[in-house]
This record gives C-alpha cells, structure tokens and sequence, in this order.
C-alpha cells in the first residue's frame, strides 16, 4: 500500500513527500478527513515510505521486508491502535466495552516510544478514530505528542477535529484527506474492482466521495438490496394504512444479527433521502443530489410535501436515531417512525 | 534526520523573548530580583500562550549559576541542563499520566532531598487538572509548606478544574491570548530567520485563525514551509486549515440572510467538494455570526474583535443590513447542529439541513422560526423582543404539536429561548470575554435549581442514561456557593455511592453546567425519613391545560416515562 495504491490524495501524499525530501517530517501528524477516504492506507504508506529500504521516486517499494511487513501489520516499529478493528498496543481488560480509547493503550504507546526503533528507521504509531479518545488518554498523550523522543512519529487520524481537544490539535500538523471525485471512484471500481461502468457511476454517486463505501458495494449486493427496500417502504408510508405501517417495521426487523447497526444505516438513508427531497425542492438542480436512480419519485416527493412536512420528517428521523443511541428497541423505534411519517390528511 | 517544529525551537529561553505575557513576565523577574520566591505558582491560561515556557524560563532563574537572576544566562551547565531536559532538579511531571495518589505520595518522599546541583528543585506539574481528586489532597500539606528548598509550578488549560483548596495555595498567573499584532510580528521574525517566502497578507491571516495561541500559529508556519519553496500563500493555508475562503464566508453570510437557498447550497456543495470539513464549515459559520452579532450590538467593535480593519469593516457592513433577532436565531441553529454533530454520522447532511433551516423559516420548527415567518409576513417589520410569546399562528401550530421528544434545547419557553441565545451558558456561541465576568456574578439559587430540574435530568439522560437513573431518585436540596447537594431517601446508599464516583460525578457536574452555564460541585447526602417524590413538575410545559395536567393518572404517567404533555384525551373520547 505504498502511496501509489492511495486514490487521489494528492495533496496530502505531495506534503507528506516534501516534509520527508527536506528531512523534515514533524513528529505529530493529524489525518483528518471522513471516513473511507483512505486516510489509514495513507498513514501505512507514509510509515512504509519512512522505513523503506529501497524508497524510489518518492514512495516505498511496497516490496522490501520492511514494506512487507508493515503492510502485514508485523512490523515491529510500526504500531497501530485501532480500537474499531481491535487492533490494541496491551491487550484490554476482559470488562473493556470497546467505545472509548482506555489510557492504558497510551500509557503503553509512552512506555514503547522511549525504546529506539528495533529494525526500522523511524517508529511510527497510528492512532486511528482519534475521536475515541477517553478524556485521560488524550490528556496523557500531549506530553508525548509535544516532545516525543527523536526518531518517533506519531499520526492520530480523525474524521474532523473538531471533538478533539483544542490542546490536542495545537500540537499536530494537520494533513487533510478529501472526498474523492465521483468520477474518480468510477474509475477506481471499473480498473480495480471489476465493476460494469453503469454500476459503477451509480455507486460513486451513492458514495458521495467515499471510496471505501463504494468499495464496500461494489463487493457486495447485500446492503444496496436492503437500501432499495428500505426506500420502497419510506415512499410507501406516504400513503399506507396503519397495519402497512407495522407490518414494514416487523419485515425490516425479522433478522435479529446485528439489528441496531443496520436500523442505523437505515436512519442514514431516511436522512439523506429526506435531504434530497429538501435540495431539490429548493434547487432543481441535479447535481446536487445522492439518491440518483430514483430522481423520478424525488421530483415527485419533492413537489408533494409543504415545508413543514419535510420539517417534520426530518425532525422524526433524527429523533429515532436519538433513540437508537439509548437503546430504545429496533421495531418500536421503527413503528414509532412510520407513524409519524403521515400525510397532514390522514393524521388526526 | 528528526526535525525540530518552530514551536519547539523557537520555544523563548529567556522572560524578554516570552511575548503577549509582559505583566507576568516583569512581576516574576521583578519578584526574583526582590528575593521574594513563593513556593508554589499556578500559571492558567489558553493553549499555546507561553505557560510550560515560562515555568521552564523561571526553573532557570532560580537555578542559574549567577545566582537567582530575572535573567538566566542559558549558557551555565545549569541552564543548559535544564534546556535539555536532563537537570535532577527541574522535575517535569506529565500531571495527565501521573493522576494517582501513588505519584504524589512518591514525590512527597523524594521532596525533602536537597538539590543535586542547583539551589531550588522545581517540580513543574503540566495539564495538572486531571489529577485524581486524592492526588489533590495528598499533595495539599507539601503544597502549602514544603522544604525551603522547594517550588511548585502548577500549568493547567483548565484553572476551574483545579480544586480550591489548591488553589488558594499557590500564586495564581492567567496568561491571556496573545494579541493579533503580536503574533504577527513573531511570525515575521521567525520567517525572516528560517528564510521562508511569505506575504504579509498570509502571515496576518495565520495570526488571526491561531485564535491568541502561539503555538498553533508557529505550527501552521512550520507546517505550510515544509511543503513550499516558492512563496506562501493564503490559499495554502486555508488548504491545511481545511476553513472556508473569507469572501466565499462572506458569500455564504449573504445569501443566508438574503435568504436565498439555491445559493446558500451551491456554495455550501463547492466548499465540500473543495475538501472543507462539515463540521469546521459549521464551527467556522458560528463565529462569524458571533462576530457579527458583536459588530451588531457594541459600540466600538475594535476593542472586542481582534481582527483587521478590512475584515472588521466587512463585519460592520453585513452586521448594517440585518435583524437582530435573525442572528440570534442563526447562532442559536448553529450551536444545536453544533452540539448535534457529536453523535452525527453525517455532518454534512447537517450542514445542509441546517442551511436550509436558516434560508427558510418554514423549515425551522421552533418559536424564533416562527417569530422570523410572522415577521415575513408582516412586511418585514422591526423584530418585536418582548412580546415574544407568540399566540402560535392559528394554522400551523396545532399540526406540529406533535413534537418529537429529542429536542429539549428547543422546548423552552419563547423568552427564556431568546435568552438563552445571548447567555453564555450555550458554549461558544456568545462573546467570551465580556461575559464570562457578569456569568460569575448570576448565582444560582435553589429555586432556580429546582425550577430547571427536568432539563438537569434530560441533559444527564443524553449524556449518560446510568446517571439519569440514579439521579432521577434524588432532589436537589441546598446551593451552598458552588456546591449543590442533592438528597436521597434513606436506603439508597447505591445511588449516592455510584452518584460520588469521579465518572458519574463529572457527568452531573457536566450537565449542570450546560443547563446553568457555571460550573457546580454536585454533593449528594442522605434524608431520613421520606421526602416528597422528587417530581420535575416546575419545568413541565405550560402548554397542557392545567386541569389535565393535575389529573393523578398524568402525573403517574409523566412520573415513570418522562418527557412532556402534548395533549391529553380521555378514553371515551378517543373511542
């Protein structure tokens, strides 16, 4: 995963590259950016670049040991702490929930940092959804982040920096990974992936600038089929009747795997469907819009719904996901949702 | 091959060299020259504004090898010891990784020893805030009377985390934020000696965004040299900073308060596809409408916005052509989506509903929504503020009584709603510094605690539901000054020894804070015999007729769930 395999981060890879040209990487670097933009692929193939044996035309071989094993995840010097995907410095406690850093992992990430590199060149430790950080271990962290040994670099990678304390973010030098062009997510799908160029656009599109999302899709059929379903049943509601109503929130509710995570994603569709029927009310213009295969019953919709209907649907969704946040059950949440989303007629 | 950041290099080793801090500066060297040394010392301010460098400069001072001297020569073997971090009596604790009692009781042991080389050792505690609360107190005897030998320099971002006892203890410096000017010409200088090509106009904007922190400052500088050889310019900084362009903000403003949406969205869908964060977009958009709103409302602008005189100007201009109560409601959305974006998956969905909410009234379900349609319709009328209470227009008021339960901030009162807007108590929104005095000034009563209960209880709930069931057994009781006490019935020892846990705690505390705007200890103790079902009556909402409201099955009902009383119909009727 040496730069090259990196999609279009041009701008980052360009300062990454010069900081390492003058023989100036500083020693804290905040990744920012959304989610599946590659920002963790891109903090590898700097780590690669900074310890590769045979680095050529301003990236790593991808081919070398020490390219090969930081690609592998065993290289020694560089480490990754990664909670989502349970990649930990210490192994965790048996109580540990997983929703927070634990300060442990840092105070780990200190005791490691003063050893010198064992094989590599610089040691490198990745700390991905920085965001995560509980409130010690981000405090613990900025002694280190201030004045790390030499020969130690540390990356923190967060979708915004926003959450991160203000004291945290003074000492990083930023390196911003931006949403990748629709048209480059095409052509990464189709040379990559195998994708049919139809497909292909419709699921860059989806992605709004995601390429790891639309990779995602591309891999698998499952999550489209249950997007599509889940938008059939969200214009139904426009009109069905009450059992409609309850009958859709058991279906989309009978597997029981997993169940809080996929009604979130279908909250995420709810919103970005209800936000298209607000832009497009507004603009007319397709350019702006997500959900591009079903532009028919968007301009439909659209023109259809007053304002403070939207309001209100828009409202509905974001307080269900409020609800998926404190565990409020699946199909109530659901039921509760559908019923809301009523034409100003039928409600009483 | 490791680079040193400006920051690091650049650190001052002397008090002259420290800049935007001259008053503590001169009353510590003049302190020195007196022979007055206080034991221990607080330094407390913003990130970035010289508090760990100045108590590094001090060690020195008092350790130099030409005696204690208001200024240390950085050459003596004591100095440079301590320059490099390698002297056996500056101890420099990470106070955020040493939190445990067991640290301070191993550095009261070590305390008595004499220095090793030089006259004083100096124990520089750094982000000491996060200290345990029994790290506090163990350290509390050495504090106020250790060996003569001894000094203390307590750093912290957060002076208000700091117990009292502690405090009071120890002589306390606030360092401000460093003025624009002063920044700036730091930054030249610092260009001038590395050699970096950078135009005026971009080492001012760098000043302005560091926001009073040298730190952030130098670290953009370092960050944008790293990659340019040719010239810097402000478009390169706006791409590290992920901020929007000035004018295209202006732009935005604009069209906002024009009311035009198609713009507003198109700019809004150029920017992210510029690669500008949602979130920093929104964060940055708040601001600006502080800004104007301080442009708006004070007479001299100059002295509470540290800005440039073109952009001050542009402020003056736009602030000129809009209503009050216009933005009001834009910081007010700002800061909900603002507090919203934290458990958001898609910011940018909230930026644009946001926007959308701003062009168009129609959008914005609440009463200064409402209030800005009234005035539409009007003719566009002068707001009117003391009315506020709007007999909610006969049309669309019914329908939307509906409300869904999640949005508590948008629940109160139209009054109080209008003032919360302008109290500092909704975080960033409202101008820092002018009211941050007058803030200390509002105590908070019992009543008042009382009163706003129910909205303590929701904040604890959105924080963390565990609190909520703990605390919702409990009634506030007594302010004593910062302390509130808050009973529990005999027989719930778990809910006041949970309640007492630092976690638990601190998410009370958390809450109350967001709900009064001032920080309050919470102290929870037990009431024998029964009290009165702590019933969060006072904040229901006066909508629901009273006589419902009084009726027992009601007041079960709002009792065990919680939430508000929308409407409330009898059996009969329903069937």
């Amino acid at each position: 995963m040496p730069f090259r395999d990196v999609v279009n981060q041009h701008h980052a890879i360009l300062l990454l590259r010069a900081a390492v040209r003058v023989a100036r990487p500083a020693h804290a670097y905040l990744f920012v950016g959304p989610a599946g933009t590659g920002r963790r692929l891109l903090a590898l193939g700097f780590a690669q670049f900074l310890n590769c044996q045979r680095p050529a035309d301003g990236d790593a071989c991808g081919e070398c040991r020490a390219c090969r094993r930081i690609a592998e995840r065993n290289h020694p010097d560089v480490r990754v702490l990664d909670i989502a995907n349970g990649q930990y410095l210490v192994p965790v406690g048996k109580d540990y929930k997983g929703k927070e850093i634990p300060i442990d992992q840092i105070r780990a990430l200190k005791q490691d940092a003063y050893y010198p590199p064992y094989e590599g060149r610089t040691k490198v430790y990745i700390i991905a959804d920085a965001e995560l950080l509980s409130l010690g271990a981000a405090n613990s962290l900025l002694k280190v982040l201030e004045e790390p040994p030499p020969n130690v670099i540390i990356i923190l990678i967060a979708e915004t920096t926003v959450p991160l304390p203000a004291t945290i973010t003074s000492r990083c030098q930023f390196v911003r990974c931006a949403l990748i062009p629709t048209a480059e997510i095409e052509r990464v799908l189709v040379e990559r992936h195998g994708a049919s160029p139809e497909r292909a656009r419709f699921l860059a599109a989806l992605a709004a600038g995601r390429i790891g999302r639309a990779v995602a899709w591309a891999q698998s059929a499952e999550v489209l089929e249950r997007r599509d379903r889940f938008l059939t049943h969200l214009v139904n509601m426009e009109t069905a009747d009450p059992l409609g109503r309850l009958d859709a929130a058991e279906e989309l509710t009978r597997t029981k795997e997993q169940l809080p995570e996929r009604v979130g994603e279908l909250l995420e569709i709810a919103a970005l469907w209800y936000r298209d029927l607000a832009v497009w009310k507004e603009t007319q213009d397709p350019s702006l819009i997500i959900n591009l295969d079903r532009r028919g019953e968007i301009e439909h919709w659209a023109a259809a719904l007053a304002w403070d209907e939207l309001a209100r649907r828009i409202e509905a969704t974001a307080a269900a996901r409020d609800s998926l946040e404190r565990n409020v059950q699946p199909r109530i949440l659901l039921e509760s949702l559908f019923f809301k989303i009523t034409p100003a007629a039928a409600r009483v | 091959m490791s680079h040193i950041s400006v920051y690091r290099r650049w650190r001052p080793q002397t008090f002259e060299e420290v800049i935007g801090q001259e008053r503590i500066t001169h009353t510590l060297q003049n302190a020195i020259r007196a022979g007055r040394i206080t034991h221990a010392y607080l330094f407390a301010g913003h990130r970035g504004t010289g508090k760990t460098t100045v108590a590094r400069i001090l060690a020195k001072a008092l350790n130099c090898a030409q005696g204690p001297t208001p200024n240390p020569d950085n050459t003596c073997p004591v100095c440079q010891g301590i320059n490099q971090g390698s002297s056996l009596d500056v101890i420099e604790i990470d106070g955020a990784s040493h939190t445990q009692v067991d640290h301070i009781r191993d550095l009261k042991e070590k305390i008595v020893l004499v220095p090793a080389e030089g006259r004083y050792k100096v124990y520089i505690i750094d982000e000491v805030h996060m200290l345990s609360t029994s790290a506090f107190n163990a350290l509390l005897k050495t504090l106020e009377e250790p060996p003569p030998h001894a000094v203390f320099v307590l750093v912290t971002t957060e002076p208000h985390k700091i117990p009292a006892t502690v405090a009071s203890r120890c002589q306390r410096f606030d360092f401000r934020r460093v003025p624009l000017a002063e920044i700036e010409t730091r930054l030249h200088r610092i260009a001038a000696a590395e050699g970096f090509a950078i135009d005026d106009r971009a080492l001012r904007h760098i000043a302005r965004i560091a926001d009073g922190s040298v730190r952030d400052a130098e670290s953009v500088l370092d960050q944008l040299s790293a990659y340019k050889d040719e010239g810097i310019t402000t478009d390169d900084i706006l791409t590290i900073l992920g901020a929007p362009a000035e004018e295209t903000l202006f732009a935005l403003v604009d069209a906002l308060l024009r009311r035009d949406p198609v713009e507003v969205l198109r700019i809004a869908a150029g920017l992210i596809d510029e690669g500008k964060e949602s979130r920093q977009i929104m964060r940055t958009l708040l601001e600006h409408f502080r800004d104007l709103l301080i442009a708006k409302v004070a007479q001299n602008p100059e002295g509470v916005l540290d800005s440039t005189p073109e952009r001050l100007a542009a402020l003056q201009r736009q602030a000129g052509g809009a209503e009050l109560a216009d933005i009001l409601r834009a910081v007010k959305i700002l800061s909900d989506a603002d507090v919203e974006a934290r458990s958001h998956s898609q910011p940018r969905l909230l930026l644009e509903i946001s926007l959308i909410r701003l062009a168009r009234p129609e959008m914005d379900p609440t009463i200064e929504g409402l209030q800005a349609r009234v005035q539409a319709l009007e003719g566009g009328g002068k707001p009117s503020r003391a009315p506020a209470a709007p007999a909610p227009a006969p049309q669309p008021a019914p329908r939307r009584a509906p409300m869904p339960p999640s949005t508590p901030a948008r629940r109160d009162t139209p009054p109080k709603a209008a003032e919360d807007a302008v109290k500092p108590s909704d975080g960033e929104a409202a101008p820092r510094p002018a009211v941050e005095a007058s803030a200390e000034a509002l105590a908070v009563t019992l009543q008042d605690v009382r009163n706003r209960w129910a909205r303590v209880l929701e904040e604890v709930k959105r924080l963390k539901m565990f609190c909520h069931a703990l605390l919702i057994e409990g009634m506030p009781l007594e302010v004593r000054g910062q302390t509130l006490v808050v009973g529990l019935r005999s027989g719930y020892n778990f809910h006041m020894e949970s309640l007492h846990r630092p976690e638990n705690r601190a998410v009370v505390e958390q809450a109350l804070e967001r709900v009064f705007g001032r920080r309050m200890m919470l102290r929870c103790q037990m009431q024998e015999g029964s009290t009165e079902p702590p019933l969060p009556q006072a904040d229901a909402p006066p909508r629901a007729a009273a006589a419902d409201e009084a009726d027992p099955l009601v007041t079960r009902a709002m009792e065990l769930f919680g939430g508000e009383v929308v409407a409330v119909k009898r059996l009969t009727d329903i069937a």
